[in-house]
């Protein structure tokens, strides 16, 4: 096909909507880097892009300026700018805290033992919470009733091991030891795997350098839920996984 | 609001410089790159996903994308606004299926444009992309509104919706081949539309 042939595809392709044929020859002049196709593509990627502007704009939450900034390392978030109860990048702080809850918490992955775990945790992090005044958030949501704690790893060879805090309403809250410290370019995701369901992410987060990691999914969490899982995927991350779960933690008997 | 939109114009000077900042990994210009389109991009992703908790979340992955990605993006295969907002669209639409259980089928990036060998032939079209997409959603509203309300609810489901052509024609019960000339047909009016609202001959 001409290029002018193609050139109604141009749009169709911008907006996702290019099939058949037509969108495998107009894939053959890109990859060939056609210019009139190429130039075609890029303007359509405009107008397509202009569509944006349909939408009714709204101001994002200030703290998410700051969730941004976070994400690459430049600006720590307070506890007191997190989204409802809190945020992950502001557990950031109080991942130091932690650090010895989550030992703690690795040692022990017997099914009967959860709630004495919980409630040792909680005295735990009170004991933290008043020493760095940051961790009240999470106090409150491991205080819920219906938070259920979901160990993992026990009894592998050479594990990732932790807990993952689930509370319907309030979201996932994943503490993990024994995470290889990745090469740049890649980085740990989570997700919440829904009982026949594909995988919906629950956000990136990286290892510190020992191995710990302290990573939270705020949000109300799917009565479906049947696991959390987490894999390694490219820096930006995935809309879903492309590798092998480093480990998959079932949630017992749903949310 | 509209004073939001307008802020996120940036000259092709102003453009270059904060690509250039971004790839020596200036933080400060990611600060900047967010308070120019991080409205925009919070609103398009909260229009797709519905729902302020997730759109924070896929903001976040967008301008972590584009911090990461900016070393390999070229200013001149595309405006700086269009890899933007065409990142956030994508991240709204690939989670929009993926908690639908569908397969993602956006795959549309820049990346797909003519490399650095090629680049200058088209620098006129990529300066006409950057324009359209700087302007304000008045003008953008006013274009799709000259369409007919059929033409105008596809273009919204496809772009919105992240719809196929067979979902659209389901949805609407229309024939497929309707939905397709109407789809185009669109496509190629709003294209002039804008192009004549910006002063853009085609």
């Amino acid at each position: 096909m001409t290029c002018e042939e193609l050139r109604d595809e141009y749009e169709l392709y911008a907006l996702g909507l290019s099939e058949g044929p037509e969108r495998e020859e107009l894939a053959i002049h890109l990859e060939r880097r056609c210019p009139q196709c190429s130039a075609g593509v890029a303007t359509a990627l405009g107008t397509v892009a202009a569509m944006a502007l349909l939408a009714d704009l709204e101001a994002p939450p200030a703290r998410l300026r700051r969730r941004v900034m976070a994400s690459v390392g430049v600006e720590p978030v307070s506890v007191q700018e997190g989204r409802s109860w809190f945020s992950w990048p502001m557990l950031i702080p109080a991942a130091f805290a932690l650090g010895a809850l989550m030992l703690w918490v690795e040692s022990r992955n017997k099914l009967s033992e959860k709630q004495a775990e919980l409630a040792q945790a909680r005295s735990q992090i009170q004991q933290q919470a008043t020493e760095l005044g940051q961790l009240r958030p999470v106090l409150a949501f491991l205080n819920q009733p219906d938070t259920k704690l979901v160990n993992f790893g026990a009894g592998a060879p050479a594990p990732p091991k932790g807990s993952i805090l689930v509370n319907p309403r309030d979201g996932v809250l994943l503490m993990a030891s024994n995470l290889p410290v990745l090469p740049a370019g890649q980085i740990y995701q989570m997700w919440l795997i829904p009982k026949g369901g594909a995988p919906q992410s629950a956000g990136l987060f990286r290892a510190l350098a020992n191995g710990t990691a302290l990573h939270a999914r705020p949000g109300a969490v799917g009565a479906d839920t049947a696991a959390v899982a987490v894999t390694v995927e490219p820096e930006a991350g995935s809309a879903a996984p492309t590798t092998t779960p480093i480990f998959v933690a079932p949630v017992a008997s749903g949310i | 609001m509209l004073l939001l939109i307008l802020s996120a114009i940036l000259g092709p000077d102003e453009s270059r410089r904060l690509i250039e900042r971004l790839r020596a990994r200036d933080a400060a210009a990611l600060g900047e790159l967010y308070d120019r389109y991080g409205p925009v991009v919070y609103s398009i992703i909260l229009r797709i996903a519905r729902d302020r908790g997730t759109s924070e979340d896929l903001t976040q992955e967008v301008f972590l994308r584009v911090w990461n990605r900016i070393p390999t993006f070229d200013v001149e295969r595309g405006g700086l606004s269009t890899w933007v907002l065409t990142i956030a669209r994508n991240a709204a639409i690939d989670f929009l299926r993926s908690r639908g259980g569908k397969q993602s089928r956006m795959s549309i990036s820049l990346d797909a444009l003519a490399p650095d060998g090629r680049q200058k032939q088209f620098s006129g079209g990529n300066a006409e992309t950057e324009l359209q997409v700087s302007m304000d959603g008045k003008k953008v509203r006013a274009a799709m509104e000259k369409l007919e309300p059929k033409q105008r609810q596809l273009l919204e489901l496809a772009y919105f919706d992240g719809m196929s052509q067979s979902e659209m024609a389901e949805k609407l019960e229309l024939p497929l081949g309707t939905v397709k000339t109407w789809v185009r047909s669109a496509l190629r009016q709003l294209r002039e539309n804008l192009q004549l609202s910006s002063g853009v001959n085609a």
